[in-house]
C-alpha cells in the first residue's frame, strides 16, 4: 500500500484513482493466476485490496478505486457485472473501466 | 512507466494513476502485432491487409457497441466509466497504420464515438522508441536542438494540446462542463459526423475517410 500513500502525500488532489487489478481476464491465461480464476475469484480480491484500504488510516481517500479494467479477452464486463461486485464495491468505486 | 495521454472534456485537470496486481503485456485493442514481436504469440498480420478495418466508422461503433450496457450500468451507480489503455493495436501498433494520416482520422471518430457513447475519459497508450502508434517521435538528426520532436500523424487526434486537436476542441466548451455530441445524420461509414449545438450555433465535426 505504499504506492497510496506515497502518491496521495505527492501528486495530493490531482490522482484520479487507484486501478485495483490490470485486465484479470488474462490472469489465468498469462499463468498469474489458476486456470480457474473466474470473475468471483477477482471480486473476492478487489474485495481484499479494498479492505486493506478502509482499515489502513495513512490513506485519506476511501471512494477512488478503479475496476475491474478487463481486456474483453476472455470475460465480457456482464461476467463481472453478475457477480456482488457492484453491490459490494460501490461505496469505494469512482470508476468503472475496461481496456480495448 | 510509458506516457499515457488523457482524453477529457475536464481540461484543467491533470490526471495520474497507478497500477496496482499484475501488469501484463498484452491488451485487447481492436488489433495486435504481437506476432512481430513475440515469437508464437499472436497471428502474423499483414498490415495493408488490416488497414481498411481503420477506415470505417464500424471499427470505433464496434468496439464501444459491447459496451453501452456497461456504460448505462455507471450511470445507474453515478460512476464515470473510462476506457483505459486503447490505440490502434497493441504490441506496439502496426507500421504503417498506427503511424500515418489514416489513424488520426480513426482516433477521431473513435473518440467522438465514445464521447457520444457516455464514457467518461479514455487513454489512448504510447509507448517507447519501439513502438509506431506514439503521438511525437524524437528526431534522428541533430536538428533536435531546434525540432526537439517530430509529430506523428496520430498527434492530430489524440494531443492533449487543445489548440491542434480537434477532438478535445469538440469535447470543450466555455463552461469546461462535458459537451453532448450525438451522431446526428451519420451519413455514411466512411463519412462519420458528430453535431452539437453550443450557444445559438450548430457545429459539425466530420472525419472523412
Amino acid at each position: 500500500m505504499d504506492i497510496v500513500t506515497h502518491g496521495e502525500r505527492i501528486i495530493g488532489d490531482h490522482i484520479l484513482g487507484f486501478q485495483v487489478g490490470n485486465e484479470p481476464d488474462l490472469y489465468a491465461q498469462h499463468g498469474h493466476r489458476p486456470t480457474t480464476y473466474s470473475p468471483f475469484d477477482y471480486s473476492g480480491e478487489f474485495g481484499i485490496w479494498r479492505d486493506l484500504w478502509t482499515n489502513n488510516a495513512d490513506i485519506k481517500n476511501k471512494t477512488n478505486l478503479i475496476g475491474p479494467s478487463l481486456a474483453l479477452a476472455n470475460w465480457a464486463m456482464e461476467d463481472v457485472w453478475n457477480t456482488p461486485f457492484l453491490q459490494d464495491y460501490a461505496s469505494s468505486l469512482m470508476a468503472l473501466t475496461v481496456e480495448k | 512507466m510509458p506516457a499515457r495521454l488523457w482524453l477529457s472534456p475536464l481540461k484543467s485537470k491533470r490526471y495520474i494513476f497507478f497500477v496496482h496486481g499484475v501488469l501484463l503485456n498484452r491488451c485487447s485493442y481492436p488489433d495486435n502485432n504481437c506476432a512481430a514481436l513475440y515469437e508464437g504469440l499472436g497471428t502474423p498480420v499483414n498490415p495493408q491487409d488490416v488497414f481498411p478495418n481503420y477506415l470505417t466508422h464500424n471499427s470505433g461503433l464496434g468496439i464501444v457497441q459491447k459496451l453501452l450496457n456497461s456504460t448505462s450500468i455507471a450511470q445507474q451507480y453515478q460512476k464515470e466509466f473510462i476506457m483505459f489503455e486503447t490505440n490502434s493495436a497493441s504490441c506496439g501498433g502496426f507500421r504503417g497504420i498506427s503511424n500515418v494520416y489514416g489513424i488520426s482520422l480513426w482516433g477521431l471518430d473513435y473518440g467522438l464515438q465514445m464521447a457520444y457513447s457516455n464514457f467518461s475519459h479514455a487513454l489512448f497508450h504510447v509507448g517507447g522508441q519501439d513502438v509506431y502508434y506514439n503521438v511525437s517521435i524524437s528526431s534522428y538528426v541533430r536538428v533536435t536542438m531546434i525540432l526537439r520532436t517530430i509529430h506523428s500523424p496520430s498527434f492530430v487526434s489524440f494531443s492533449q494540446n487543445d489548440s491542434l486537436s480537434p477532438l478535445l476542441i469538440a469535447l470543450h466548451s466555455s463552461s469546461d462542463e462535458p459537451v453532448k455530441l450525438p451522431p446526428v445524420d451519420c451519413w455514411s461509414d466512411l463519412l462519420p459526423c458528430y453535431g452539437h449545438a453550443r450557444d445559438s450555433r450548430q457545429d459539425w465535426l466530420c472525419s472523412r475517410r
